[in-house]
């Protein structure tokens, strides 16, 4: 019977695994392995109504995917309002970039990769200088969003990604493991028990800050 | 006159799956041939569940797989 009990109590640390490809708007052809941010928002807010849960881990292994779907969790993640930790294991690219950043602190195992490069459109695209002005600004979000959330600067990020000389048939950068933390893009190198260690430490040091505060 | 035998066609060796909920979860699983559910995986964010035998891919769930409430 006990056993039970604590079967259904819910974990403390939770864990969202961000894989494969962001589903946004339209739907993947089912051979691709998804994330879908239908699923991910709602998981976030019963993350965050549920006192039992104190932190979250966040496991990234992505392609990349829908700019605006990303961009959707990672806002969430970042308003969580409880400790978040995010891992890159494998791949962090494209918009898992703003994914990784939006924790209050990230790792990169040394193995992972992740890629700088500019937002592209797929579909019907309109000849105006609209389009490029369109393409402009949403680029601008994300520098804006990873500028604010990690230690990159506007100008390097920039650099990153339109360099033309470091991916083959592409603009951009491809980055790896301790390189990320060097461009000041992820906290630390590290994986899974440090990441774990890491996310024990911001849960005691938010639950201390709430028990000084209501005793004074 | 040859009879026309249907042929079973496989597309790809992709499965198409549905999302229910089961046992309080939620999870992926496809329809197998005879019938019965075969669990592709489960969606949570709490750890202990995949944990759980009875939300290991590849579970056969005979019968229905939606909770009778």
């Amino acid at each position: 019977m006990d056993n039970k009990k604590e079967d259904e109590k819910t974990s403390e640390i939770h864990c969202l695994t961000i894989v494969g490809q962001i589903e946004g708007h339209v739907m993947l052809p089912p051979q691709n392995k998804t994330t879908k941010y239908e699923h991910v928002i709602p998981q976030l807010v019963a993350i965050n109504q549920n006192d039992k849960i104190k932190g979250l881990l966040v496991v990234l292994n992505t392609v990349g995917g829908d700019v605006e779907a990303g961009l959707a969790i990672s806002e969430m993640l970042c308003s969580l309002g409880k400790p978040v930790v995010s891992i890159v294991l494998g791949g962090g690219h494209s918009i898992g970039v703003p994914l990784a950043v939006a924790s209050n602190y990230s790792f990169i195992s040394p193995s992972s990769t992740m890629t700088l490069h500019p937002i592209r459109m797929n579909g019907t695209v309109i000849g105006v200088q609209q389009t490029f002005e369109y393409f402009d600004k949403m680029q601008d979000l994300i520098i804006e969003f990873v500028t604010r959330k990690s230690r990159i600067t506007r100008e390097r990020l920039k650099e990153l990604i339109l360099d033309t000389a470091n991916i083959a048939k592409d603009v951009g950068t491809v980055i790896i493991g301790e390189q990320a933390v060097k461009e000041g893009i992820i906290n630390e190198v590290g994986g899974l028990e440090r990441a774990m260690q890491k996310l024990k430490e911001l849960i005691n040091e938010k639950q201390n800050s709430i028990e000084s505060r209501d005793a004074t | 006159m040859s009879e026309d035998e249907s042929i079973n066609v496989m597309n790809d060796a992709v499965l198409k799956t549905e999302e229910a909920e089961y046992k309080g979860q939620i999870v992926q699983y496809s329809k197998m041939d005879d019938g019965s559910n075969k669990i592709v995986r489960v969606i949570s964010t709490d750890p202990k569940v995949y944990l759980k035998k009875e939300f290991q891919p590849g579970k056969v769930i005979k019968g229905q797989i939606f909770e009778n409430r």
